[in-house]
């Protein structure tokens, strides 16, 4: 919300202005505004001075790029921690429990698994007890759940097949350089 | 006379015990049908149910009334009505079923009604260019197509 200049009112902390006085410079004016919007709750010389407000500023910007640009892989990441930390609740591998899911061609994505082990617990737990069997039917090594908990689970290993096949990810884009327009076809060519 | 007292202890308990060796029938047919049925009876009570949908490349766990933002200006006015039918799953308070990858669409139906089209908050792109007194300030910001689903109803399980 920019109150301030609805209000013709300029608090801003440590301001080289004086509050309602005719403003010196309008061009210079509006610069320091709109640095002062980024820079008027930091620290020290970084709100008091021009110079270190640019110098925080620069920093601040490179910070957000750096969000925007890995907020998807951070996601996915922070996704994969989260059912990984789950499994280890439940004495199962991450490794053993994603595999039997893709050869149960059960697609479920890390986030979405994240959030059934955080909001449906039991839902996951399922889960997890039904990947358990099958992987001690697979002949992976599984610590058995304790049998005061434990679901009794009815499924035999000839549910399992080949997984899907991934789809294929380019994470940097295209190989090429796709803006120049292929060159018109000859009449001989059509 | 020790011995011959704990000897004939052992011997009451290992008539006691069962084996875990000894064949068990488990008929899991019948196991199954009977899931089925307490799951159809779950269902028919009106509970509120959760389903995990796959839409516009994501996957989203949603239930009655909530709000999902679909990246991207999608082909959907605002008040449409549509059915999300790539399910992958669906539970409530004492069940869960699982897609392999997909359930049914004919089980299951999700309705959702699209709420609001609208851009997302802009985020920065921002290139400085060291010794090149370069900075570019681009503030970005996305079209979302914002979905509320009006109701997860599975049936014919």
């Amino acid at each position: 919300m920019r109150l301030s200049s609805i209000l013709s009112l300029r608090r801003i902390v440590n301001s080289g202005f004086h509050p309602f006085q005719v403003i010196p410079k309008p061009d210079m004016w509006r610069k320091r505004e709109q640095l002062q919007q980024f820079t008027a709750w930091q620290y020290a010389s970084e709100r008091t001075t021009v110079k270190g407000a640019y110098r925080k500023q620069d920093k601040l910007f490179h910070y957000l790029n750096m969000q925007r640009e890995d907020e998807k892989l951070t996601e996915k990441y922070h996704a994969e921690q989260r059912v990984s930390t789950a499994l280890a609740e439940h004495d199962m591998e991450y490794s053993k429990f994603k595999s039997i899911l893709s050869k149960s061609h059960i697609l479920l994505d890390n986030i979405v698994l994240a959030q059934l082990a955080i909001y449906e617990p039991r839902s996951f737990k399922s889960l997890v007890s039904f990947a358990k069997e099958l992987a001690r039917q697979e002949g992976m090594s599984v610590i058995p759940d304790d049998a005061e908990f434990s679901y009794d689970v009815h499924v035999d290993n000839s549910i399992l097949r080949d997984p899907l096949p991934r789809a294929v990810e380019y994470p940097r884009g295209a190989a090429e350089n796709h803006t120049n327009k292929p060159r018109k076809l000859r009449p001989d060519e059509f | 006379m020790l011995r011959s007292m704990t000897r004939g202890i052992f011997s009451k308990i290992a008539k006691n015990r069962r084996f875990s060796t000894e064949p068990q029938i488990i008929e899991t047919e019948k196991v199954q049908q009977e899931v089925l049925e307490a799951i159809s009876k779950e269902v028919s009570s009106s509970s509120r149910l959760f389903a995990i949908v796959y839409v516009n490349g994501r996957q989203w766990k949603v239930s009655d009334g909530d709000l999902i933002s679909l990246e991207g200006n999608l082909p959907l006015n605002v008040g449409d009505e549509i059915k999300l039918e790539k399910v992958l799953m669906v539970g409530g308070t004492n069940f869960s079923i699982f897609g392999r990858p997909f359930l049914d669409s004919n089980s299951v139906e999700v309705d959702a009604v699209v709420v609001e089209k609208n851009t997302t908050n802009p985020e920065l792109k921002y290139v400085h260019l060291n010794h090149n007194q370069t900075k570019i300030v681009n503030w970005k910001s996305d079209e979302a197509t914002v979905l509320r689903i009006k109701s997860v109803i599975a049936k014919n399980i």
